[in-house]
């Protein structure tokens, strides 16, 4: 193996475009480094220099779900869904969502909370989206009754396209809108 | 009630008139407006008013309102549900808001806590609405970025669920089938000549399943078929299922089930 290791730094780099291509999944840095063991300041380096390669290209480097992914660029996806010959978006109701973004923001969270905000029974709900893994049980309250509570996973960073939490909007003040 | 309502005409303050609906019959649907003594405009511009205090609730009768909005909903072509489930929730907390205010209450700060409570609770709503909307328009965009594993919970893919594609009746099923197999065969007496302990199997079908590149077949996991051995690779197998090392999946109805290595990355 240890011949097959990078010597230069952009050899590191392109060593680190050729995983990148291959894998099926986002790569996080320490994905990168368990197989490569560049160090992280070359993997974000390069990273970084590879993302801005491609911005005048087809495809770019996206930051999704705390790793990296070559994906391709919106602006060419109707070519795409022509050879894939597939309109790939499954879209989710608006009781998905709301409670979804219930979760996210308040995870984690018990189903009585959510069902408080907003009114009206969400087991069903929270079952579609256990079934859809975009949210999973997330231990238990200490309060009394000690029920369920539930988080978002990476799926559902995945799904939305979203590199972590941080990404969602800031919860507004109250006064904001009223 | 009648009382209340008979004064709240008398307290009736200036009329407050707001929003023009031009914008909003522009959308089609006309929004439902409501004309009352103390305030005439829009349903949505009433909570907001009284959030913000400009009309006490006790001055609304909230019956007016209910049959303003039933002839608003006998009129309407089609009955939009999100928007009337919209009304059914803000006049139940006009209700309860304002029930709870005429109810004689002693101190003023527990006045202010429902007051607070239920603007709280409308604006926290709100905000969650809008960040559905956030969430929605995020997925659409992704929607058009495609990449080698194109994620897609959503579309009943592969599904990855830890023991989620056999039920435990078929796991069962298997078992017996196994295990008659076993008492077919041999009748009488039964030789042990090799004590198998559950560790061992355990080490036995990681081996097999890092040596074999895809699943291994649960039939193929028992090789003498000894009443040992079939107890022993069932516990083993449980075992690993336990330990989230193997994941069961089976091609069809009834169809074989296969062991497959758990993939952490999967799961993750």
């Amino acid at each position: 193996m240890n011949e097959t290791l990078p010597v230069t730094y952009e050899d590191a780099r392109n060593a680190i475009e050729s995983l990148l291509f291959v894998s099926k999944r986002p790569l996080s840095v320490d994905d990168i480094d368990e197989i490569a063991c560049l160090g992280r300041d070359t993997i974000l380096r390069a990273v970084e220099e590879l993302s801005s390669s491609y911005e005048t290209r087809g495809i770019q480097l996206i930051k999704i779900a705390n790793g990296y992914l070559l994906a391709t660029r919106p602006r060419y996806s109707a070519y795409i869904e022509k050879f894939l010959k597939s309109p790939v978006s499954v879209s989710l109701s608006q009781q998905s969502l709301e409670t979804l973004s219930i979760i996210a923001y308040k995870q984690p969270v018990a189903r009585a909370e959510i069902e408080r905000i907003r009114g009206v029974l969400c087991d069903g709900v929270i079952k579609t989206l256990l079934d859809k893994r975009l949210i999973k049980e997330a231990g238990r309250s200490e309060t009394v009754g000690r029920p369920i509570l539930y988080a978002t996973t990476v799926d559902f960073l995945k799904h939305f396209g979203l590199h972590d939490l941080g990404q969602l909007p800031l919860l507004e003040e109250k006064t904001e809108e009223l | 009630m009648d009382m209340i309502e008979q004064s709240a005409q008398i307290e009736a303050p200036e009329r407050v008139k707001i929003l023009p609906e031009a914008a909003l019959e522009d959308s089609g649907l006309k929004k439902f407006s409501v004309h009352l003594p103390g305030f005439e405009g829009h349903f949505e511009s009433l909570l907001t008013l009284i959030e913000s205090e400009a009309v006490d609730i006790c001055d609304i009768s909230l019956s007016l309102v209910t049959l303003q909005y039933l002839e608003y909903l006998s009129l309407a072509q089609a009955l939009d549900l999100n928007y009337s489930s919209e009304f059914l929730l803000v006049a139940s907390y006009l209700l309860e808001s304002k029930s709870k205010k005429l109810l004689p209450i002693e101190e003023e700060e527990e006045i202010e806590e429902i007051e607070s409570s239920l603007v709280d609770h409308v604006a926290q709503y709100r905000v969650f609405k809008k960040m559905a909307a956030f969430l929605k328009n995020k997925k659409e965009e992704f929607s058009k970025v495609f990449h080698r594993f194109r994620f897609e919970p959503l579309s009943g893919g592969q599904k990855q669920y830890f023991l989620k594609d056999v039920a435990v009746s078929d796991l069962t099923d298997a078992f017996r089938k196994i295990w008659a197999e076993v008492n077919e065969k041999k009748e009488g007496f039964e030789i042990v000549d090799e004590l198998i302990t559950v560790e061992d199997k355990i080490k036995d079908i990681s081996e097999r399943l890092a040596a074999s590149s895809g699943p291994v077949g649960f039939e193929s996991l028992f090789r003498t078929k000894t009443r040992l051995e079939i107890i022993v690779t069932f516990l083993a197998m449980l075992e690993l299922i336990r330990l989230k090392k193997v994941i069961l999946k089976q091609e069809s109805f009834f169809g074989q089930i296969f062991l497959f290595p758990f993939q952490e990355s999967l799961s993750k």
